[in-house]
């Protein structure tokens, strides 16, 4: 045991040894822990000092102080900002290059004697064959009414393209930039690379990306939204306004041509690339553009519509007329579904 | 902490970034939950954890050896919290900042129920009446469950201050826990 000098006031046997023992090492470990026969073989030879004892240990056991706990949302925020400035430190230290390891520089003395190597090949290659247009690949992937398509980027960035909507972009990817061509919408999830920016060219809104996830909605005639779920991104219009998304928010470019920002609603903006189909006080125009694009059908309206309709549920992997039946339960309508056509009456208000 | 550490440390310098994501998901919220205690400010906490991580991998190559990585963490995010708040309050000296904010969350099974709401809150106010400096030993030594090497490296002075700092706290404290303990035998 370690002796604590204290020049303080002068205190009773009991209160010197309580003490000593709440401020001694192993007693609190022995404490914490239980496992020492040290302090068992002690206490039992000195069975007068039990309360004094017993009262050590309480006080130790008592040593719990209110703490804030870090909600694991915020934790891959901070995370994700830390990547983000990593990323942008160490683009700005890239350009002294005497900071670099040697095995740094040795690996990329190799990686450019295997790219000098290729693009000989390759320049070889093209002047044997016809074509000379050869080195850029354009590729696009469109969706029709009712389909979704996930696919992979070559870079491993994962896109999920919602219904009625298409992809272009060329390989490879030139410039050090990944620039990809939106119509429609689409979820993003960017694999980070601080070489390689990540570019979506969305009708007259750029958003630039360094490693994250969001969603871009672009319908002809009604604007962009571009909402952001992780990580952080840039949205930049024609007139180069632009503005830095957190997550959590939405960009809307609308009729205004100016950006605008607000929050969004994670199930109405994201949950579709899940499979869930969201109502959120939506009108009849936005029930029926939802049901057409999710179901491939067209969907005829006839009837007298109630002025202030609006309608809100949540449907996952429900059919079409599982959802028509939940509708028509607390709206007055009949509906027939023939093929790929979709009638609903409205009854008339009495 | 020990020869983990050690590892986990070495792997940092030598650029392997999964032990950085191990290093920050296993310290995150000890770190938080210090930072917070001398400040109510979250987002200044929240922006230098993230100035203090970007450094450690940026300025890698720069790092010594260490076979304790909490303490080297605690005090690095402390000198820039307390950096910041001086820039903030224009203040002269760090120890005129260093407030710790410290209040028990005590169970229910050391203090009769009827009784809690009472002795906790003067037992907070004694809490309180401790000099900012033996509430952070004090926290450094229970909470964290440093040993006094490690607080001394993290409070920066020398281990005998240390036990001074602990010394007078745990004077001032005593009386609570005597009477508890009498009290609870009594109620036995």
């Amino acid at each position: 045991m370690k002796i604590f000098d204290d020049d303080d006031t002068k205190m009773s046997q009991d209160e010197e040894l309580f003490n000593k023992l709440v401020q001694d090492e192993s007693f609190i470990l022995w404490v914490y822990n239980g496992e020492s026969k040290q302090w068992l073989e002690w206490i039992s030879n000195n069975p007068d000092k039990n309360d004094v004892c017993e009262s050590a240990k309480r006080m130790i056991l008592s040593m719990k102080f209110k703490s804030e706990t870090l909600p694991n949302d915020r934790i891959e925020y901070i995370k994700n900002n830390i990547e983000d400035n990593i990323i942008i430190r160490e683009d700005q230290s890239s350009s002294s290059r005497s900071q670099w390891s040697s095995w740094v520089r040795r690996a990329a003395a190799v990686l450019l004697i295997v790219s000098v190597t290729s693009v000989i090949f390759f320049i070889l290659y093209n002047s044997l064959t016809t074509t000379s247009t050869l080195s850029i690949q354009n590729i696009e992937k469109s969706t029709h009414k009712g389909q979704k398509l996930n696919m992979n980027l070559p870079d491993g960035t994962k896109i999920t393209l919602n219904s009625r909507s298409k992809i272009s972009y060329n390989l490879p990817f030139k410039n050090n930039e990944r620039i990809v061509i939106l119509e429609g919408e689409a979820f993003f999830n960017v694999v980070k690379d601080s070489l390689r920016p990540f570019k979506v060219i969305s009708g007259e809104v750029i958003t630039t990306v360094l490693g994250t996830s969001f969603n871009i909605k672009n319908i002809a005639g009604e604007g962009v939204e571009v909402s952001l779920v992780s990580g952080r991104i840039a949205v930049e219009n024609e007139r180069s306004e632009s503005v830095i998304l957190k997550p959590g928010e939405m960009a809307i470019s609308g009729r205004t041509g100016k950006i605008e920002l607000s929050d969004f609603d994670y199930f109405e903006m994201i949950s579709w690339k899940d499979g869930v189909l969201v109502f959120n006080n939506a009108n009849l125009s936005e029930i029926v553009e939802k049901l057409e694009g999710w179901y491939g059908v067209s969907i005829k309206i006839s009837g007298r519509v109630e002025e202030d309709f609006h309608y809100t549920a949540k449907y996952e992997d429900h059919t079409l007329s599982e959802i028509l039946q939940g509708i028509a339960f607390v709206k007055d309508l009949q509906y027939s579904i023939e093929g790929d056509v979709v009638e609903i009456n409205f009854k008339p208000i009495k | 902490m020990g020869k983990s550490d050690a590892i986990l440390w070495n792997k940092l310098i030598t650029g392997d970034k999964i032990a950085f994501d191990k290093i920050y998901y296993r310290y995150i919220s000890v770190l938080y939950n210090y930072g917070r205690r001398f400040t109510r400010n979250k987002e200044l906490v929240d922006d230098c954890i993230q100035e203090l991580f970007t450094n450690l991998w940026v300025k890698r190559n720069n790092l010594g050896s260490t076979n304790s990585i909490k303490p080297y963490l605690l005090v690095s995010l402390k000198r820039r919290i307390l950096r910041q708040l001086s820039i903030e309050r224009k203040s002269v000296s760090f120890d005129q900042l260093n407030d710790f904010r410290l209040e028990y969350s005590v169970e229910k099974r050391i203090i009769e129920e009827d009784r809690q709401a009472i002795s906790v809150s003067r037992m907070n106010q004694n809490l309180a009446k401790l000099t900012p400096k033996q509430r952070e030993v004090i926290h450094l030594k229970f909470y964290e469950q440093l040993s006094y090497v490690e607080i001394a490296q993290v409070m920066q002075v020398e281990v005998k201050a240390i036990y001074k700092l602990m010394a007078r706290a745990i004077n001032s404290l005593r009386a609570d826990f005597i009477t508890m303990a009498m009290f609870i035998i009594c109620r036995l």
